[in-house]
């Protein structure tokens, strides 16, 4: 049916990919450095450059300067990214908890699960690795701000999966009535904070921070604010809904926090 | 055209891995299957699982083994249908792009499968046609 030829290549190959496969796994390959040294650098321009073209793409007004002024919009697009990353540098080593120099700064440079004003990403990529001092399980702030943790990382970049993410769960508190709960992502760019005790008090609009009881992040980051808050008499624990404070779709990067307290 | 070809998958590459979890190096390399040597395009699709892989932090050659495999079976029905017709070509990414979107925890695999099935066949149709033969990628 086949030729010998394709036969022997596909058995070689499949051999070869089971042989990868299996060294990956034992963990001997170390994410295989060298490929993130030559992709993430490229991936990062495309992510940042597809953003830009995805964004403009919906205002008519910069469709119309976009196809006046090719070169010049371009030139301004890689000003305003410059721009954005200064300020989000600077913001971020204003901020007082987590200190600054607990930090690594990392641009993102890709969000698979992104489709823009249609899906909220799951994870994200950054490009920053075990070469700057990245570690699996680390906490990903901006600002104070409690974005999610890293879960694999290598040589020169790393994979985060935002608090957002359906995986995610921990404990976190409400800043003005100190009701202690446990967060949940719903996937969709919204979380619960669910198990409270019906005799603790949830309000709309009160933040919520990672309680110091929770191992994985340091304490009082914010998670996010409450939008709507569900309470039945007849069940044993209420929930709230809440939603981020940040729009990780509109932050150039994002900071590793090296150490928790 | 092995270039051309080359230069569409390594855009797939990039737009897979950074923004859209479609199954786009899938598609790919199913028309370049239906289209050219299997030698030629199964090394290529190992080597672009390795750095899908990488880039996606999934376990470095677990795509090169679906994409070999896919292909493979893909092949053992060179005989009993036209592999070059759109029609196969739509019904081998449909359904081996919801097979991967399955395996590797895609969101929205559905929706994904067909969008990619749908655009891969249309590009199939509208660049390539079936005025193809064995020889066009060599």
């Amino acid at each position: 049916m086949f030729s010998r030829q394709v036969i022997i290549t596909f058995l070689l190959l499949l051999l070869f990919s089971f042989g990868v496969f299996f060294l990956s796994q034992k963990q001997f390959l170390g994410g295989l450095g060298f490929l993130g040294n030559a992709v993430f650098p490229l991936e990062g321009s495309l992510f940042s450059l597809s953003k830009t073209a995805l964004k403009l793409s919906t205002d008519a007004k910069y469709q119309l300067l976009l196809t006046q002024n090719r070169q010049l919009s371009s030139q301004i697009a890689s000003l305003k990214e410059l721009q954005a990353d200064n300020k989000a540098l600077r913001d971020q080593f204003q901020t007082t908890n987590p200190a600054p120099t607990t930090l690594i700064p990392a641009a993102i440079i890709g969000a698979p699960t992104f489709l823009p004003n249609i899906t909220f990403p799951e994870s994200l990529i950054v490009a920053a690795g075990s070469s700057d001092g990245v570690k699996k399980g680390q906490a990903v702030v901006y600002e104070n701000n409690l974005i999610g943790t890293i879960t694999d990382v290598s040589s020169h970049g790393a994979k985060v999966v935002l608090i957002t993410a359906a995986s995610t769960s921990f404990t976190a508190k409400t800043v003005q009535t100190g009701a202690l709960g446990v967060l949940k992502g719903t996937g969709g760019g919204e979380m619960i904070l669910d198990n409270v005790v019906l005799s603790d008090q949830l309000q709309k609009d009160d933040s919520v921070v990672s309680d110091k009881s929770e191992p994985a992040y340091p304490s009082g980051l914010v998670v996010g604010k409450i939008i709507s808050v569900d309470k039945k008499p007849s069940s044993l624990f209420q929930s709230a809904s809440l939603k981020s404070l940040v729009d990780i779709t509109r932050i150039p990067m994002v900071f590793i926090v090296k150490e928790s307290n | 055209m092995r270039w051309i070809f080359l230069a569409v998958l390594l855009v797939s590459l990039f737009f897979e891995a950074s923004l859209l979890q479609f199954p786009l190096v899938l598609a790919v390399v199913i028309v370049a299957a239906a289209i050219s040597d299997l030698p030629f395009i199964f090394l290529v699709s190992v080597f672009a699982g390795f750095v899908l892989d990488g880039m996606t932090f999934r376990t470095i050659g677990s795509t090169s083994i679906f994409f070999l495999i896919s292909l493979f079976v893909l092949a053992t029905y060179k005989r009993k249908f036209e592999l070059q017709s759109p029609f196969f070509i739509f019904t081998a990414i449909f359904l081996l792009g919801l097979l991967y979107n399955v395996l590797f925890g895609y969101r929205f695999g559905l929706l994904s499968s067909v969008v990619t099935a749908g655009v891969s066949t249309f590009f199939y149709i509208l660049f390539l046609g079936r005025k193809t033969d064995s020889r066009f990628l060599s």
